[in-house]
């Protein structure tokens, strides 16, 4: 797997090109700037391009919007977006376009190395890695108005480990339950909520309920 | 005024003091024990290395605990409208944003605004949980004009003093210059 790393802290960008070579992933560029990243993204067309949210020159969303235009401009770029805080805006620019392949973490994700490659690993092949504190938050916040009052407890970790993007496999293992279970959860899950079932986004979507004007 | 500024930065001191200091020092105490069990006991290194890493996550949720509430990240990074639009993403209420807002506005009036708006939200989501809270927010050229409404059905008890039996309204100016740079200015 190819990919390239935009991060303007140069231990933090050594780290993490070091990170990725111990797991057999190929660092084809890595860089200190928006700029460069574009330049490195149309050059290299990796298979998934790790961004900083804050970068030079104004160290604001620098990153993130150079994350978004990649993706304008290569459809499907497998973008992992990192930051010291994650925040319900970012996210939901994101997952915007609909089109997966879109993670993002917390900084201090990378210090769980296996969860971290995990991750890696699911969006570039086109899947969801949400940090599980923007899931918390959103979880959070649904329960308190009643949108998620008539889930078990057992319902709502599968539907916090779902938002997070990971397989029902994944989340098998994680509560300790057989896959099958997991998927009467999931069901029982989408028959109370919506009768939508395209997994992380439906809920998502459905947990962020837009209401901007 | 100048008092609370004070009283604040002793805050901040105090939480940097008890909480992440704390935890980098006994960060350095468990590294430098696990280096010198190195050779004898690799499981005890294992466990204690661990335990750094623990450390050190919650120095930053620390850390960052500590930033938000002196200048949230959103405000650095978008300013106002952003700020609130990631307030109201986390309030327990519906909260609808309103913003017209084409620019960025001087540090202090962003802050000031933010703290206000978010106090507003807090106190709603406590006395009107059930209400619908709407937030204006618009420059007029001259000053930065910010409503912030909640249609009040939402339980309050007049009896226990709360004194919001119906819907709410409050609104603030504040008179400053907009600017169409992306960071924000003094």
């Amino acid at each position: 797997m190819r990919v390239v790393i935009a991060e303007d802290l140069f231990l933090l960008r050594d780290g993490l090109t070091r990170l990725l070579q111990a797991h057999g992933l190929q660092v084809t560029a890595a860089v200190g700037n928006a700029d460069d990243l574009l330049a490195a993204v149309t050059a290299e067309r990796p298979n998934l391009a790790i961004v900083d949210v804050r970068l030079p020159p104004s160290f604001t969303d620098e990153g993130l919007r150079a994350a978004l235009t990649a993706r304008r401009t290569m459809p499907g770029l497998p973008v992992l977006v990192l930051s010291q805080y994650v925040q319900q805006v970012y996210a939901r620019e994101l997952l915007a376009d609909d089109a997966g392949g879109v993670g993002y973490l917390l900084k201090d994700r990378v210090l769980d190395s296996a969860q971290f490659i995990d991750a890696i690993r699911r969006v570039a092949a086109g899947g969801t890695a949400m940090d599980p504190s923007v899931v918390a938050r959103l979880l959070a916040r649904n329960t308190g108005d009643g949108t998620l009052r008539g889930l078990s407890r057992r319902e709502r970790d599968v539907l916090a480990l779902m938002a997070e993007g990971r397989s029902n496999a994944a989340i098998a293992q994680r509560l300790v339950i057989t896959e099958s279970s997991v998927a009467k959860h999931t069901a029982s899950i989408f028959l109370k909520l919506d009768d939508d079932n395209r997994r992380v986004l439906a809920v998502l979507a459905y947990l962020g309920n837009p209401q901007e004007t | 005024m100048i008092d609370a500024g004070a009283a604040e930065i002793r805050r901040i001191e105090r939480d940097l003091h008890d909480g992440a200091q704390a935890r980098l020092v006994a960060m350095g105490m468990t590294l430098d024990a696990a280096s010198q069990l190195l050779d004898d006991n690799p499981a005890a290194v294992r466990a204690l290395l661990a335990e750094a890493r623990e450390s050190s996550v919650k120095a930053l949720n620390e850390l960052r605990d500590l930033v938000r509430g002196i200048h949230p990240p959103m405000l650095a990074e978008r300013g106002l409208s952003d700020a609130v639009w990631e307030l109201a993403l986390d309030s327990p209420q519906r909260v609808r944003v309103a913003s017209e807002l084409s620019g960025r506005l001087p540090a202090p009036v962003e802050s000031a605004a933010y703290f206000a708006v978010s106090e507003l939200l807090a106190n709603a989501a406590k006395h009107a949980p059930a209400s619908r809270v709407t937030v204006d927010i618009r420059h007029d050229g001259r000053q930065l004009r910010i409503g912030v409404t909640d249609d009040g059905p939402g339980g309050a008890d007049p009896a226990r003093g709360s004194g919001l039996g119906g819907p709410t309204s409050v609104s603030m100016e504040i008179p400053c210059a907009l600017s169409s740079r992306k960071t924000s200015f003094c």
